[in-house]
């Protein structure tokens, strides 16, 4: 017999294991034969399967061995142990407090982050064949950006013969909402996640389709497919197919057909709320016109490669493909970039570069929260360990009566795990609780709407949890606790040994260390989080009011509606640009200094507005001169930060005056450097800051606007009203809508926020069981040392010796933990530091501030129980015996 | 007490252990039974009931030879006992005697009846 043609081993070895040995021979020997002639006849799993059916099928009483045990009532024995342990729990009530307490909070965390887990990690794993669908991506010198060139789609399906289909995603650049309107209930609604899509599109993702079909709902120009909700809202219980919606853009309303509904529930790094059709009467000319190979790079390309198709050949072949192809336009725009491809499942988890569809989450996250996790419930197990062991002599001589009347080292193991497995069971009832109780709080925590029932199986897992804490709870207490000698502990002889003791304190100190890694991660979050709420930005943040102009008459009456307000003496100043600081901002241009060629060019962003821009945001104008008003004699000067400058290989003083030059469609331009600014953050602290430019000219204004107003008053209410007064007045059909600057610059910052939150409450969550461990194992101490604390006080020590001699040990143990904790917990949050390119370095206060932290709630804890012990009266303790 | 009655199954492999002889032991019994009765039946089960009709003294066994296919285990080939003979022979008897009185087997006289 071959390698893999023997049956499986562990087959093999459990029938031996119960086999009766007089048959041992005949029976290998007839399933060997069978195996054999099955392994001609049918697939090797099977052959497998049917071995395990056969031997399964002998545990039949004839078959099985007769062990010794089997002689004794194993029910009777599990019965009282059932009721020695919960005899036991309710003897001791304070310490099943601690260990049910702890276990319960443990189990609660570990499920809520597993729920986390899960759901992040279910993004895009719906699609039928999304593990061959990969989406092309490109880098331009050390810059990754999620999307291509237009052309590059339809190139590779055209070129490569491996590529099943292709297809485009578009979001409408720098617009996060779009405005909805359905004309005969005239209902009206600005949505988010609107993307237009290729025919192909569902070709390549899976969705459901509640109404419509799916394989033509994309055929027609000028077809919408929604969302079940977004449906549900516009037209409630009809069918809303071939209905009309009228999409506003900046320059014009659109009509498109309702194609289909599509059923949410899975996700997707794409959260599509609707779709529209890329072939259309607004965008659709523009797209068509995009045949430039190397500019314009923001299409999401996907593609679906064919069955056995070798990823990493498909994308070495990229670069001949794009330099077949689109060789002439890079060289004519003046730089080279390349291209790479990212399974499209993995993308939610692990791509994390400019111009993502949304946010993605992280998987680094992930693994930060399923350790941390798993560290609360190891935490709470220690708890359980250390309190059993140290208790031991409690139960000593009852191991040691077993034992005597015959209880085998096996049976005491069962009875002690199945101790454990009862308190973990009752710790497990009251998490479920708790689960229930904390996951709407949860749920606004994490933004997501997560529930026990969205897990396959979750029954199974959640006893499985149970069962595993259980046995890691209790398997080091149930073989030290029996393997106790009777002799010895029935004499009375003092059993707790010297390697008991040294690895429940490491246990503590290992408790301690995850503590104090978290406390100090949480300080360190929480400082950077201040850090990035009050560093100077370089312009001013607050008061700063932003209404998006998105509608065609919105934008037609800007600057009526801005001399309006002004008028009302409620703003300082006002300016109309296509970004401001805090959002995406895509437009940009590649320029040269003057006696320099493109290949030298820097790529600068640009920010189209209508003047006063860096009066309204606060922007120090170091040299030169702001743009002239009106604005229109200044359309070919540019104001630049100062990084611009020095790349350009200027300082602010001889900038000024200086032309560069862009070139567009093979032409060359100029533009006049009038005024250089100081450095402002646009973008948010993660980034450094990038070459910028400030511009009137028409030739670069995008196509969305927004109207920010700083206001000099702190009166919102009034202030608000009167803007929303202003605003209905001038544009009676575009709704209003508004925000606030240093809320959409906060946004950048919501994982960080959400994680600092979570990790706050994971921290409170550690040191609350580590505490209440140290706590049992400090009155423990105290108990113990009762009669030695009673001679000493008789011979003069006074209670703060007494408590000093108690609280000693504790504290070594928390020093050691400081020790252990702070270098793991500096590196681990320099790295999390890392992801902003702006952050605060990690104090020696912070690490002070944590180790005294972490002391003081340990003295907090041994305090109570010292004292206790040190004010009793010795006569108290010593007058028995 | 051993209880001395046939049951359905242990009749079956009782029967097959007489037609299959020399090559008579639990794996060969159970593949025969699976071909004659288009019914499956684990090693184990088959195993169960030869050990219990060995019991009842319905059989008897001793190890056989050692093949290769087997990796070099002897099986335990079983036989009919005169004892085991004659109980089929009964069981046989009995069922008989109990389709003569069956009335659907009493053609000759229904026609009778009617002519």
């Amino acid at each position: 017999m071959s390698a893999n043609t023997k049956p499986p081993k562990l087959a093999t070895w459990l029938l031996n294991r119960f086999l009766r040995d007089d048959l041992a021979e005949e029976v290998q020997g007839d399933l060997d034969e069978k195996f054999l002639i099955d392994g001609k006849t049918k697939s090797q799993v099977r052959a497998k399967l049917n071995y395990w059916f056969q031997v399964i099928n002998y545990i039949r009483p004839f078959a099985i061995r007769k062990s010794k045990s089997s002689y004794l009532n194993q029910y009777d024995m599990y019965q009282s142990y059932f009721k020695i342990g919960w005899r036991n729990l309710l003897h001791q009530k304070g310490y099943s407090f601690i260990n049910i307490s702890g276990l319960a909070v443990g189990m609660t965390a570990c499920v809520l982050i597993m729920l986390y887990v899960v759901d992040e990690m279910s993004y895009d794993t719906h699609h039928v064949d999304g593990n061959r669908v990969y989406r092309i991506s490109s880098q331009m010198k050390d810059l990754k950006y999620v999307a291509a060139s237009a052309p590059i789609a339809e190139g590779l399906k055209r070129d490569f013969p491996e590529v099943e289909q292709s297809t485009r995603v578009l979001r409408f650049p720098g617009a996060d909402q779009l405005l909805l309107k359905e004309e005969k209930s005239n209902k009206q609604f600005f949505e988010i996640n609107g993307y237009y899509i290729d025919s192909t599109f569902f070709q390549l993702f899976t969705y459901q389709f509640k109404h419509g079909d799916i394989h033509t709902a994309l055929n027609q120009p000028n077809s919408i497919i929604l969302s079940e909700s977004l449906a549900d809202k516009f037209f409630g219980n009809e069918d809303p197919i071939d209905k009309t919606i009228r999409v506003t853009l900046p320059f014009g309303d659109f009509n498109y057909n309702v194609k289909g509904v599509f059923k949410e529930g899975n996700k997707s790094h794409i959260p599509a709320n609707f779709f529209l059709t890329m072939n259309n009467s607004d965008i659709g000319g523009w797209v068509k016109n995009q045949t430039n190979w190397a500019t314009n790079n923001i299409f999401y390309t996907y593609v679906k490669l064919k069955t056995g198709t070798s990823a990493a050949d498909f994308e070495s072949k990229l670069a001949a493909f794009l330099d077949r192809n689109g060789g002439n336009d890079m060289k004519a725009a003046g730089f080279s970039k390349s291209l790479f491809i990212q399974l499209m499942p993995s993308i939610y988890l692990h791509s994390h570069y400019d111009y993502e569809v949304a946010p993605n989450g992280d998987v680094k996250y992930l693994y930060i929260f399923a350790s941390i996790a798993g560290f609360l419930l190891l935490i709470a197990c220690i708890n359980f360990m250390n309190l059993s062991t140290a208790k031991s002599e409690r139960r000593a001589k009852e191991v040691g009566m077993r034992k005597v009347v015959g209880a085998m080292k096996q049976a005491l193991v069962s009875q002690f795990l199945m101790e454990s497995l009862l308190t973990c069971a009752i710790a497990f009832f009251f998490s479920l609780l708790l689960i229930q109780l904390l996951i709407p709080p949860f749920n606004q925590l994490v933004n997501k709407q997560l529930s026990l029932g969205q897990l396959p199986h979750v029954y199974f897992w959640l006893g499985l949890l149970t069962i595993v804490t259980g046995l890691v709870a209790g398997i080091y207490p149930a073989f030290y606790l029996s393997s106790f000698k009777p002799v010895t502990v029935l004499k009375g002889k003092l059993i707790n040994t010297f390697s008991a003791a040294a690895i429940r304190k490491g246990l503590v100190v290992f408790q301690f260390t995850i503590s104090i890694v978290l406390i100090l991660g949480a300080l360190v979050i929480s400082n950077q989080m201040d850090f990035l709420k009050t560093k100077n930005l370089g312009f001013n943040r607050s008061q700063q009011i932003v209404l998006p102009l998105q509608t065609n008459e919105a934008i037609q009456h800007a600057e009526t509606l801005k001399n309006d307000l002004l008028m009302q003496n409620q703003f300082v100043s006002a300016t109309q640009a296509t970004a401001y600081p805090g959002i995406e901002n895509i437009s940009d241009m590649l320029f040269y200094a003057e006696g320099k060629s493109v290949s030298e060019s820097l790529d600068i962003m640009l920010t189209h507005t209508g003047g006063d821009y860096l009066q309204t945001l606060g922007i120090e104008l170091l040299s030169g001169r702001d743009f002239l008003k009106p604005t229109r004699n200044d359309s070919l000067s540019l104001i630049l930060n100062e990084s611009a400058v020095k790349n350009l290989g200027y300082t602010s003083e001889t900038a000024v005056g200086k032309n560069i030059y862009y070139e567009w469609m093979e032409k060359k331009y100029a533009m006049k450097i009038i005024g250089v600014m100081k450095d402002y953050h646009f973008q948010s602290l993660h980034q450094e800051i990038k070459p910028m430019a400030l511009t009137v000219s028409p030739n670069f204004a995008g196509s969305t606007y927004y109207l920010v107003l700083h206001a000099n008053t702190a009166n919102y209410t009034e202030l608000m009203k009167s803007i929303e007064n202003s605003w209905h007045k001038i544009n009676a059909d575009s709704p209003f809508v508004y925000s606030f600057l240093d809320g959409d610059f906060q946004k950048n910052y919501e994982r960080e926020e959400r994680t600092m939150a979570l990790i706050r409450y994971f921290t409170l969550i550690a040191i609350i069981i580590a505490s209440l461990g140290l706590f049992g194992l400090a009155n423990f101490t105290a108990e113990q040392r009762l009669k030695e604390i009673g001679i000493r006080k008789a011979l003069g020590a006074s209670v703060t010796q007494v408590v000093m001699l108690l609280s000693k040990d504790f504290l070594k143990l928390v020093v050691l933990a400081i020790v252990l904790a702070i270098p793991i917990g500096y590196f681990a949050m320099e790295r999390w530091l890392e992801s902003f390119a702006y952050h605060i370095n990690i104090s020696l206060s912070v690490m002070i501030l944590a180790g005294v932290f972490a002391i003081a709630i340990a003295l907090l804890t041994i305090s109570f129980q010292s004292v206790k012990a040190a004010m009793a009266n010795p006569v108290n303790s010593l007058k028995a015996e | 007490m051993i209880e001395t009655r046939l049951g359905e199954f242990e009749e079956v492999i009782l029967l097959l252990t007489g037609i299959l002889g020399e090559e008579a032991y639990a794996f060969k019994i159970a593949e025969e039974f699976e071909s004659q009765t288009k019914r499956s039946v684990s090693i184990g089960a088959v195993h169960s009931t030869l050990t219990r009709l060995e019991e009842k003294g319905f059989l008897k066994s001793e190890m056989g030879k050692a093949t290769a296919e087997r990796g070099g285990r002897r099986k335990r080939i079983y036989t009919i006992t005169a004892y085991g003979k004659k109980t089929l022979t009964a069981a046989k008897d009995f069922k008989q005697a109990l389709w003569d009185q069956f009335p659907g087997f009493a053609t000759s006289k229904l026609s009778f009846v009617l002519s």
